[in-house]
């Protein structure tokens, strides 16, 4: 079984639109089971930190429809760490498990960060907390991580270090020290997070076919590591963004997000 | 705000411990002074004024000016009663303190303050680049809100705390929250 968790605490619009991308890709290119896939954002709704005291949400900028993801809870530190809990009842020694976090990051610096920001009123997640909660999951085939929020290179050790599954990969769009940002070519999305997804799956938010699939080499699904690639060094990548993965054996650069999650078991 | 808040405002002020969102133009350890710069018996108008220039002076023309009618109690937000004078054995109890201001902040966006607009380069002049970057990027310029709030008294000897606080707005493009912390010098 795959299980995913589609996280952004204190969410700007841009934020739910790439969970929302997620999602869709998920469920509509990678087949994850709906059921699967937990979302937690903001205050539990669709809403974005921001918009006006009761605004519609309005459409998904991908393709201009209704947003189709079920917001399963807040975009809490107590929401996330049920939702692990609640996955880790499940998660089998065959199973892979993909979280996605976005929004905000923080880092006091000395030590002290990097933080996910959480709702409500940014509090806090620790990334040693983060990680605290990751090493109690069951152990399991495949961990992925893909983190978007500013700082976030810093968790790349720190889950490698704590993740029981067999083989874990962790993409980050910046550094320990440094800022994530919104793609300035089109303020709806953060770029990396938007670029990674769709390099995944192929398929850009408007559904148009993203230029990596030209390199997959007769293989039927981009890796993981093709992603953090492409989303490092496309057209639309941002300049200001300083992406960094780890992978934990080296090999789980291979993984894929695809039923078969293996790239090398399903090369042509 | 009363006249005696705003002129305990007008002094100078060093900054000591700030988030890695901010740190590069926030510089630990420099100091700048707020002057008031409005005429008297008009609406009261700070600038920031330095000694000596920084290399990236984000207050640059900005005016900050009163906002907020709330007030705020050091122990409330932080349950400490006074902050030690800023060192290296003392640095922690500051970060927590920073910790629990930026919660408080978001959560009360009411309080009595001082609020501008600054000048904020994507990252620092020496940033290190990450392979794929572009050679030869120049960090761009952003208009960022900061709030500044005061706490008088607070720290070792009688002297005022000073929050800054850039506040979440969906219209700064990077996804960081950030605070600094600052003391009064006599």
């Amino acid at each position: 079984m795959r299980y995913a968790i589609l996280f952004s605490g204190m969410s700007f619009r841009r934020h739910v639109n790439g969970l929302e991308f997620c999602y869709r890709t998920l469920v509509d290119h990678l087949g994850f089971a709906p059921d699967n896939i937990r979302v937690l954002n903001y205050d539990g709704s669709l809403h974005a930190f921001g918009d006006d005291e009761g605004e519609a949400c309005g459409v998904w900028p991908g393709d201009q429809t209704s947003y189709r993801m079920v917001v399963t809870a807040e975009g809490s530190r107590t929401a996330f760490r049920q939702a692990l809990t609640e996955i880790g009842g499940k998660l089998t020694a065959d199973d892979q498990l993909f979280i996605n976090t976005t929004g905000h990051g923080g880092h006091h610096g000395h030590g002290r960060g990097p933080d996910l920001i959480t709702y409500p009123y940014c509090e806090r997640l620790r990334c040693r907390d983060f990680c605290a909660e990751l090493a109690k999951l069951p152990p399991h085939h495949s961990l992925v991580v893909l983190m978007a929020q500013c700082f976030s290179g810093g968790f790349n050790q720190g889950v490698l270090d704590a993740s029981r599954a067999a083989s874990t990969f962790i993409a980050a769009a910046t550094a320990e020290q440094r800022q994530s940002f919104m793609s300035f070519e089109d303020r709806n999305w953060d770029a990396f997070q938007r670029n990674w997804i769709a390099a995944i799956a192929g398929r850009d938010v408007d559904g148009s076919a993203v230029g990596i699939a030209a390199n997959r080499a007769g293989r039927r699904r981009i890796t993981v590591r093709e992603a953090f690639e492409y989303a490092s060094r496309c057209p639309g990548s941002s300049p200001y963004d300083s992406p960094e993965c780890a992978a934990r054996p080296e090999t789980a650069s291979e993984l894929t997000l695809s039923e078969d999650t293996s790239a090398t078991a399903v090369a042509a | 705000m009363t006249p005696a808040a705003i002129n305990s405002w007008s002094r100078n002020w060093t900054i000591v411990s700030a988030d890695l969102d901010l740190a590069h133009v926030m510089l630990p350890l420099s100091s700048f002074k707020l002057q008031n710069v409005s005429p008297a018996g008009e609406d009261p108008q700070f600038r920031v004024l330095h000694d000596q220039a920084p290399a990236l002076d984000c207050f640059a023309q900005s005016v900050l000016v009163p906002a907020g009618d709330e007030q705020a109690n050091f122990y409330d937000i932080t349950k400490k009663e006074q902050l030690p004078l800023y060192g290296l054995g003392t640095l922690g109890e500051y970060i927590d303190v920073l910790d629990a201001m930026g919660s408080y902040m978001t959560k009360n966006p009411g309080v009595q303050r001082l609020q501008g607009v600054i000048k904020m380069p994507c990252h620092a002049h020496s940033a290190k680049y990450s392979p794929g970057t572009p050679e030869h990027h120049t960090p761009s310029t952003l208009d960022l809100t900061v709030n500044l709030y005061q706490f008088a008294g607070v720290v070792e000897g009688g002297l005022p705390l000073l929050v800054i606080r850039a506040p979440l707005t969906s219209r700064c493009p990077m996804n960081g929250d950030g605070t600094v912390l600052g003391t009064g010098k006599n």
